[in-house]
């Protein structure tokens, strides 16, 4: 069996915790004013400047349950998807592991079905279990509060 | 190997536009042995590049054309037009061929036998014969001043450009711009402090950074001529397919313009001269019947003014054909005979940009589907510019572009609303304004919406909370007169904080969905702000096809009529023609009396029925009594204010049934009434209050209704007063009938109750097809026990025989109910 490492970065938005993996990560950054935009979906919680790029900010918590209530994050962590920077706010950012591919569970059945339809599976580590963030299907979902938001 | 490839790709395609624009110039010149000489060149490029990536087919198009050429070189053959067709055509196989490989990599089969052997023909062609031929065609081809001669001259000098990216351009740009935020940044620092030791650095950085963001703008910038190249190409296609000789005339073609919108307006620039040539300029016969050169002429001219390069296009041929025009417009029912008169020539030619409109008599391959200059208009508003039109009949036609030098950089006005900030284009924005209301324009309501009474317009009003979902604003902050394609409409905003230069990106992949943002930017301070669509917020406050609106703007003739101006239950001021107006009549409102069919008035003995749309206190209304024909309806107003000769022009069509729309009079916004369509209410439902009634004659095929009946004076009597509306036919039983079906079944007032609810129980279980036909009962006297029962077996309603009129009136509402959907 194939086992190949990667590195995630562990962090927490309200009570869930998740990891990402590095390789899409650009930057860590505290707190940033950003601009809302009116009429956007669900989990858009505004635009920000970030060196001279405009880049999207994004509210995993509210992607999931399709609101748009306000956050108060303290860390954004920004990621790049098909060369187009989004930043993810988060509210504590955890740290860095090292973890085998063949770690990775699939999502457990009970899990509430939007949760995992951010996700791609679970890591379990350090005695807590961490929810693997997947950028492309959180993508997918905040597109379809769109479709239904209108 | 790819790579290679691409670069090939890129180079041959290059080189084969400026071949073809050389190859023309060869046409008109062709004893000039600089312009041969290039196209020599240029073509022996292609073959020695072709051979290389082993591209054998291309190799021997190319070589095939170099030995022709060489024979001309050589000075055993001529250049005349046929010559020219033929290594134009070798052009264009090569390009099929580039595009191949572009696609599959690899050359495709196909083998260009015929071109191949023509081309073969010309080269081994006796030296005599060819002479011979060339000096018959020499004439049409003589030397023609030509606005390209120099081309040769400056391309021969070697390049001293090289091939850049257009990501890395972009990249460019980007980091630019992040440099110049930087730069804002320290300079708001350095104000703070004073005496810095940095201010003389910063001074000069300043300098630089303006230096290298104006240098990356040039950058981006193409001469127009890029665009103008391939159109020398399709004027001399398109004149020797359509038998027309013309002259292809270019001016300033070096002006230079952004890339982005260079490659936007490229495609109107082809559907213009594709225009011109097709409609404009006539045959050589026409041309010279008319005392005008056989050749004609369009010219291409581009310029600097004002911010904005103006390109005109214009021919010396027909103009526009205005008649013929305005038979389109009115067969296609774009407008009527009435606009028609209404409009100057000038204001009809305009309409050529309008979709599906063209003055060709038959579509043909080169224009005539009226699709063309709609794209032009489209994509000249993409790039914010504006588009004129000067024709002058018999003299030719001027096609006047207006378009912005970059895309890239846009003057935007920063609004504040609810503390958030958004951005608003310079270019919509017409004019400002206090909101302040009840100053010197006036803000009123109309069917719910927002209207602004400007100078005696009326423009649509939107609030940019509205339209964006935002909490309402308690400000009365500005409004902004914003022009969009169709029209022109009010923004309302709380605060205008700025204007600014901003660089306009795209917005982001999850905020395209989001039609009202053209894309963000970042501002001097490094805010970011969503910039405005005018257009799109249009369309989604539905301010939308105000087209109509429009033309009716346009007219300028006021005619005046006299009006009646009344107040509405609501207190909004109303108006109505006078001409359908028969009397007034001041009643107490107790004379209004209620009726099963709603509002009725007895006046002269006859019964009117009353719109009477509202509650009120007094004890006196007036009756506005609105006739037409034979038929009368009154309407209730609590006020009249005033009969006085006003311009009934209206200006925001209305949504609302039973007004015509908005009009300005005496500065003070008032509906209009459609009395017409209150003497020809089919339904009484649809009247607004939803209690009122109108006669109505129907002119149209007279519905067929069956009397159950074998009283003869009552027979005659209905039929006298039915007569008018309906095709009466009499049975003394339901058996008996047999024509086509009826609207309505009658039963006579002389029917008993057994009889008559045996006839509703035959129709039930015996007749299927009359089931679905209403059953009424004529009465004089019946008990609530009979009625009950009858409405039980079927009888839809019970009808007094009292007054005929009323069974007339039943009749109508009846019938017309169950037409309308929804009804009874």
């Amino acid at each position: 069996m194939q086992c190949n490492t990667k590195q995630i970065m562990t962090f927490r938005i309200s009570e869930l915790l998740m990891a990402i993996d590095v390789v899409f990560m650009r930057d860590v950054l505290g707190k940033r004013e950003y601009n809302e935009v009116p009429l956007a979906a669900y989990g858009i919680s505004g635009i920000v400047n970030l060196r001279g790029n405009i880049v999207t900010v994004l509210d995993i918590e509210n992607i999931i349950n399709a609101n748009n209530q306000p956050h108060n994050r303290l860390y954004n962590i920004v990621f790049d998807l098909n060369s187009e920077l989004f930043s993810l706010a988060v509210d504590e950012i955890g740290e860095f592991m090292d973890i085998k591919t063949n770690e990775i569970e699939p999502v457990p059945n009970s899990i509430d079905p939007s949760v995992t339809a951010v996700s791609s599976g679970v890591i379990y580590a350090k005695e807590k279990i961490f929810l693997l963030l997947d950028f492309e299907k959180s993508i997918k979902l905040l597109l379809q509060n769109i479709e239904t938001g209108e | 190997m790819d790579d290679l490839i691409d670069e090939f790709l890129e180079e041959t395609n290059e080189n084969l536009n400026i071949l073809g624009g050389t190859l023309l110039d060869l046409e008109k010149q062709p004893n000039n042995p600089e312009i041969l000489n290039e196209v020599f060149r240029n073509f022996h490029t292609i073959k020695g590049s072709g051979g290389a990536l082993g591209f054998s087919r291309l190799q021997r198009l190319a070589h095939a054309a170099e030995s022709v050429l060489s024979k001309v070189r050589e000075g055993k053959l001529t250049v005349d037009t046929s010559l020219v067709s033929l290594i134009l055509k070798v052009i264009d196989s090569v390009k099929q061929i580039l595009e191949y490989i572009a696609a599959n990599r690899a050359e495709p089969e196909q083998e260009f036998v015929d071109l191949l052997a023509k081309l073969g023909q010309y080269a081994e062609l006796p030296d005599q014969i060819a002479v011979q031929q060339t000096a018959q065609t020499l004439e049409p081809s003589t030397p023609k001043e030509s606005g390209g001669t120099d081309r040769s001259a400056a391309s021969s000098n070697g390049t001293n450009s090289i091939r850049v990216k257009l990501s890395t351009l972009e990249d460019m740009m980007n980091i630019t711009s992040e440099l110049v935020l930087i730069r804002n940044q320290l300079l708001q620092i350095l104000k703070s402090q004073e005496n810095s030791a940095f201010a003389c650095p910063l001074g000069r950085l300043n300098k630089i950074t303006t230096n290298i963001q104006e240098t990356i703008m040039k950058v981006r910038m193409q001469p127009v001529k890029t665009a103008w190249t391939k159109l020398a190409r399709i004027v001399r296609d398109l004149a020797n397919k359509l038998g027309k000789q013309i002259d292809l005339k270019m001016i300033g073609e070096d002006t230079e313009l952004d890339r982005q919108v260079l490659e936007l307006i490229a495609d109107p620039f082809v559907h213009i001269i594709r225009n011109s040539i097709d409609h404009g300029i006539e045959s050589p016969d026409v041309r010279k019947s008319v005392g005008k050169d056989a050749v004609g002429t369009i010219t291409l001219n581009a310029y600097h003014e004002s911010g904005h390069v103006i390109v005109e296009i214009s021919d010396d041929g027909a103009g526009i054909n205005t008649a013929k025009l305005k038979e389109k417009l009115l067969t296609k029912g774009t407008l009527t005979q009435k606009d028609l008169e209404k409009l100057t020539d000038d204001q009809i030619n305009q309409y050529i940009f309008k979709s599906g409109v063209s003055t060709a008599a038959e579509v043909s391959d080169v224009s005539g589907r009226g699709v063309g200059m709609d794209v032009v208009m489209t994509n000249i508003n993409k790039v914010n510019g504006a588009i004129d039109l000067i024709s002058s009949p018999g003299k030719g036609s001027i096609i006047k572009i207006k378009i912005p030098l970059t895309l890239a950089i846009a003057p935007v006005l920063i609004v504040e609303c609810n503390n958030d900030i958004f951005a608003v284009p310079q270019t919509n924005v017409l004019e400002i304004l206090f909101g302040n209301a009840g100053k010197k324009h006036k803000i009123s309501h109309i069917d719910g919406a927002k209207v602004l009474v400007l100078r005696g317009e009326m423009l649509p009003l939107v609030s940019i909370q509205d339209v964006l979902n935002l909490s309402p604003s308690k400000k009365e902050g500005y409004i902004l007169i914003l022009q969009i394609t169709h029209s022109v409409f009010g923004l309302m905003v709380d605060n205008l904080l700025d204007t600014e230069e901003i660089v306009l990106r795209p917005p982001g992949s999850v905020l395209k969905g989001i039609k009202v943002f053209s894309g963000s930017a970042i501002l001097g301070d490094g805010r970011v702000v969503m910039v405005i669509d005018p257009n799109s917020i249009a369309k989604r406050a539905s301010i939308g096809d105000t087209k109509d609106v429009q033309s009716v703007e346009i007219f300028n003739d006021k005619k005046l009529v006299p009006i009646l101006l009344f107040k509405n239950f609501n207190g909004e001021t109303n108006a109505v023609d006078l001409k359908n107006i028969s009397r007034m009549e001041k009643v107490r409102k107790s004379a209004i009396e209620n009726s099963v069919n709603g509002y009725v008035v007895q006046h002269n003995n006859v019964i009117i029925p009353v719109v009477f749309d509202g509650e009120t206190n007094n004890s006196f209304l007036f009756l506005i009594i609105l006739q037409k024909d034979n038929i009368g309806v009154a309407f209730a107003t609590p006020e009249v204010i005033d009969i006085i000769d006003a311009d009934l022009e209206i200006q925001q069509i209305s949504r609302k049934n039973g007004y015509l729309g908005s009009a300005v009079i005496d500065g003070i916004t008032t509906d209009v009434l459609d009395s017409d369509y209150y003497l020809n209410i089919k339904d009484f439902k649809a009247i607004p209050s939803g209690n009122n009634v109108a006669t109505r004659n129907t002119k149209t095929k007279l519905k067929k209704i069956l009397l159950i009946s074998s009283n003869n004076k009552e027979i005659s009597d209905l039929q006298e007063v039915l007569r008018e509306n309906f095709d009466m036919t009499c049975a003394t039983d339901i058996h008996e009938y047999s024509g086509e079906l009826p609207e309505v079944i009658i039963i006579g007032e002389y029917i008993n109750q057994s009889n008559c609810l045996e006839v509703a129980q035959k129709i039930k279980t015996g007749i299927p097809k009359l089931n679905p036909v209403p059953l009424v009962k004529l009465f004089l006297n019946a008990s609530k026990q009979d009625v009950a029962l009858g409405i039980k077996a079927g009888i839809l309603r019970y009808i007094p025989t009292k007054n005929k009129q009323t069974i007339l009136q039943s009749l109508i509402n009846l019938i017309a109910s169950r037409q309308s959907p929804g009804g009874d």
